[in-house]
């Protein structure tokens, strides 16, 4: 009993963060459905969102980072 | 603008908070209402925006032909800077400030802002701040000369002992927007009425309070590289100077890293005032709002990391070269589409066309051809061609005047109904429209031209192979500058008379501000609106 | 009245010179026909994305009008297509950047170069220092005066023209070493594709490889101070057997300059060859009448140091004030342009000393 009420907790947790950063990929290329905004603004935390946006770019420039290394072996 | 009639119903003496605006120059100075302040910080912005086009005249008073006829070269180059200066600190940022003021409280069903004393105070010091900057013009050595981007070490060893003033200066507008930015948040985030959830708000409340987090986080940072000037004039400090192992590199990755999320301070209110406008004229709701929200919120964090693509010729690494090409065409096509969203919502609308709307439409035109430029400009290696040529004053030209400087007057010519209660005057409206139409145009478009050929920015005179297409311009320059009288007859005409408007003043007009009389009383929303 | 006059004659003159040029130079270097490639590219794929776009827009504004009695739909979001309109640039400008990458990275090629150049911007000039050769020069604007403030008439290469050009070979690879030696400066021919800054401590590197003989113009494209109009770049680039001649040339001169620097001069030759020198050198900032510019660049005219003891009015003018706009001229000038304008501006200009000085005393 106990162990399933935790469960529900962390499962929910996963799902807001799975969520926020999805909402941010949106963000990045710029398009966001209805659905998902009123998702977002009603159960999302402002938290979560800010920390998920600042790990997003970070992966962002992490990955463009390297693709251009990839390029530069490629090439040489 | 300028002094609100106010016909407010019997003021009952019990009810502090129920009063109409004290009298003589005191309502001025020691104001903390929303309106009065907004209206202060619109009358500035236009004040700077005549002195800053006074100086784009003589500029192209002198580029008129070739050869050295009105003014000296030193002259010139305190021209272009202070231009430069007065346009992004005094014109543009003001009055995206200013309309912040008089609409978010409106928008919001705010009765004010969140904190109105800060308000005076961020308003009152950049008048200061602006006397400051333009009285180096008259000291010996004359004004700063060295470029709105001061690059050192121009800007250091080599400037006019008036840089100190600049510095000054610009430390106390920073000051300004910082208390400007931080008010808007506070407003934003605690003063909504009930019901008005974030996902409701309009779309110019949203960009600003984008706009509002970008300003904090980088005007500390341009008061940080101005300090380190100061710090390299006067206390023998060489952040930038080679010749005590400093880095003159440094200095532009440090104003870059402010100046690049200066550009998008500087653009997303206007996209939030065109998003307000196209909906209203076409009669339909604007396209992909969320779309929107998302876009404009993302670019607080990216516009951050693209800094470099300003300096592609400085001798970068072959990586950082890379790495800023692709992250500037990444990052730019995701903002840039949102021109879709505003062509989507005129798409099977039911469109009129008012000044504001003609001014909006405008913007999206121009806007987007300054958005094609600066793809072209994100290619680093035609970069190495474009780079610092009347291309590039072309590109943020045609982003900044028909971009910004357009939905500025949008934005004036949509609400001025509601600041005043009288209704426009199309027909110098429309006037006004084609006439400043016509002159950006013929101004900046050749820019495009010359600048490929091969001129360099920022010269007080040009090879003869220059001369027409920059007569063109300087011809343009002229037209819209001098059709900005019209707007201002307008604006004062608006004032003093006209028909009387409804409290809706657009036929397809939505939003809280529209639910209340015109011309607004001085106190709105003091019982806060249900929003639904 | 006068003024106006020149300037009624300078609009009568000069559209005849002008002419409409619309596209970028397609320059005359492998790197630099494959630059314009992609400039062209991404032009075009802006005119198709902007025909689309204002095509939709215009057609939209004549057909959804009110007053043709256009009835608003009440749709306002699609994901679908806004995903694929901002897909579809997104891999156009990433397919774009494929070839964009391939010329920045032979940009960026300065191997094995034949011809090492070092420039070095200076207020407002170029220095051009060959480091295989013992050839060192520099390159001022050679556009008279009257012809700036309109009156004569402008000649077509009207600031575009210099006294020392820089000379190249043809068909070999060259490498240019670009600093400064005050502010930043910028290094452009645009026939080249070549713009690199000029950052005073940091060294660049640039390079080129022209097939034709011929005379390539640009500018310094980076504001530089009150003279950043003024200081063009000019490269000849000469045949292969052409440039060993003028190789050798300078070579010969360098020595006819030793030798003439040990002869004596008259005052009156003194101050005669200094009043030329002091126009090109000096007047850029103490002004041609020697009164300066009052709070940026002080008057000649009875100032301390050139009424002053000699022995620091030489100092000045060959070793420069650190910190100040006033630069170095050993390098630039020679003993005898030295000797002649330190004599010349203790001499006229509203001074009358009366002393002078001779070419070999001046100490380098």
């Amino acid at each position: 009993m106990m162990i399933e009420i935790i469960d529900i907790k962390s499962s929910l947790r996963v799902k807001i963060w799975v969520q926020a950063i999805w909402s941010v990929m949106a963000s990045f290329i710029g398009v966001q459905s209805n659905t998902n905004r009123e998702r977002d603004f009603e159960h999302g935390r402002f938290s979560v969102f800010v920390v998920a946006g600042l790990l997003m770019t970070l992966i962002f420039l992490l990955s463009v980072y390297g693709l251009v290394q990839l390029v530069m072996m490629y090439v040489q | 603008m300028a002094t609100v009639d106010v016909d407010l119903p019997h003021v009952k003496d019990e009810d502090p908070h129920h009063h109409g605006p004290a009298k003589g120059l005191g309502r001025w100075l020691y104001t903390t209402n929303h309106k009065d302040i907004g209206s202060m910080y619109l009358i500035f912005s236009l004040t700077m925006f005549m002195i800053g086009g006074i100086m784009a005249l003589i500029i192209r008073a002198e580029l008129f032909q070739p050869g050295l006829q009105l003014v000296e070269p030193n002259f010139f180059n305190q021209m272009t800077t202070m231009h430069g200066l007065i346009m992004v600190f005094g014109a543009v940022m003001p009055a995206f400030v200013g309309l912040a003021n008089w609409m978010i409280p409106m928008q919001i069903g705010a009765p004010d802002m969140a904190l109105p004393r800060m308000n005076n105070w961020s308003f009152w010091i950049l008048p200061f701040a602006f006397l400051i900057l333009l009285s180096s013009l008259f000291m010996p050595g004359g004004a700063p000369n060295f470029g709105w981007t001061f690059y050192a070490p121009l800007s250091t060893t080599y400037a006019p002992e008036s840089v100190t003033f600049f510095i000054f200066g610009v430390h106390i507008m920073g000051a300004s927007s910082i208390m400007g930015a931080i008010n808007i948040i506070a407003t934003i985030l605690n003063m909504r009425a009930p019901g008005m959830t974030l996902m409701k708000m309009p779309l110019f409340v949203w960009t600003w309070l984008i706009t509002a987090f970008l300003l904090i986080a980088v005007m500390p940072v341009l008061a940080g590289v101005v300090t380190m000037m100061l710090m390299d004039i006067h206390f023998g400090t060489s952040f930038f100077n080679a010749a005590g192992g400093g880095d003159p590199v440094l200095f532009q990755h440090v104003f870059w890293f402010f100046g690049h999320p200066e550009v998008y301070i500087m653009i997303l209110p206007a996209f939030g005032i065109i998003s307000e406008i196209i909906p209203t004229f076409a009669r339909k709701r604007l396209f992909g709002y969320s779309s929107m929200v998302y876009a404009v919120a993302s670019i607080a964090l990216l516009s951050f990391v693209v800094w470099a693509h300003h300096m592609f010729t400085v001798g970068m690494p072959l990586v950082g070269e890379v790495f800023f090409m692709f992250a500037t065409m990444l990052i730019a096509v995701p903002t840039g589409v949102k021109v879709f969203n505003w062509v989507a919502t005129m798409f099977r609308g039911s469109m009129t066309f008012e000044t504001p709307m003609l001014f909006a439409i405008a913007f999206v035109v121009l806007f987007t051809i300054g958005g094609f430029s600066g793809l072209m400009l994100a290619i680093a290696p035609a970069d190495f061609q474009y780079h610092d040529t009347y291309f590039v004053v072309a590109h943020f030209h045609y982003v900044l005047v028909p971009g910004a400087i357009f939905s500025i007057m949008a934005a004036t010519y949509y609400w001025l109904p509601k600041w005043t209660g009288h209704q426009l005057n199309e027909t110098m409206g429309k006037l006004h429209f084609w006439l400043s139409f016509v002159g950006v145009n013929v101004t900046f478009f050749p820019m495009h031209f010359v600048g490929l050929a091969g001129m360099p920015r920022r010269i007080p005179d040009y090879a003869l192979q220059f001369a027409d297409f920059n007569s063109m311009a300087s011809v343009g320059a002229f037209i819209f500058g001098f059709s900005q009288l019209v707007f201002i007859y307008n604006v004062i005409q608006n004032v003093r008379a006209g028909e009387k408007a409804t409290a809706q003043v657009w036929e397809g007009a939505q939003g809280l501000e529209w639910t209340i009389p015109s011309p607004a009383p001085y106190h709105t929303f003091s019982t806060p609106p249900k929003v639904d | 009245m006068s003024k106006a006059f020149t300037l009624a004659l300078s609009l009568l003159s000069t559209p005849a010179l002008a002419d409409w040029q619309l596209n970028m130079n397609e320059g005359v270097t492998a790197l630099s026909r494959e630059i314009f490639d992609l400039h062209m590219l991404i032009f075009w794929i802006c005119v198709v994305i902007g025909v689309a776009v204002f095509g939709v827009m215009f057609y939209s504004i004549f057909k959804f009008r009110k007053s043709k009695g256009a009835v608003a739909e009440h749709w306002h979001e699609n994901t679908t297509v806004e995903v694929f309109w901002t897909v579809v640039p997104s891999i156009i400008l990433i397919a774009m950047a494929v070839p964009a990458t391939a010329t920045l990275m032979d940009m960026y090629d300065t191997s094995e170069a034949d011809v090492d150049i070092q420039i070095t911007g200076y207020q407002w000039k170029w220095r051009y220092q060959y480091l295989d050769e013992d050839i060192d020069f520099f390159s001022n604007l050679s556009t008279p005066r009257e012809e700036i403030v309109n009156e004569s008439t402008k000649n077509p290469n009207y600031l575009l023209e210099v006294d020392n050009a820089l000379v190249i070979p043809a068909n070999k690879k060259v490498r240019f070493l670009v600093t400064a030696n005050d502010v930043i400066h910028s290094w452009w021919v645009p026939h080249f594709a070549v713009k690199k800054d000029a950052i005073p401590g940091f060294i660049n590197e640039a390079w080129v490889k022209v097939e034709e003989p011929g005379v390539y113009r640009g500018q310094c494209t980076e504001l530089c101070g009150k003279d950043h109009g003024f200081m063009p770049v000019v490269v000849e680039v000469k045949s292969e057997a052409d440039y060993e001649q003028w190789v050798a040339d300078q070579k010969a001169m360098k020595l006819a300059m030793a030798d003439e620097a040990s002869k004596d001069l008259s005052m009156d030759e003194l101050i005669a060859k200094g009043e030329g020198v002091y126009q090109a050198a000096c007047s850029g900032c103490h002004q041609p009448n020697g009164q300066g510019i009052p709070g940026a660049f002080p008057a000649i005219t009875g100032s301390a140091i050139a009424t002053g003891a000699i022995d620091a009015h030489i100092d000045i003018i060959v070793n420069g004030k650190t910190g100040t706009a006033m630069q170095a001229f050993k390098e630039q000038l020679s003993a005898v342009d030295i000797a002649a304008v330190v004599t010349y501006q203790r001499n006229a200009l509203g001074n009358t000393v009366g002393d002078m000085v001779q070419p070999s005393a001046i100490q380098k």
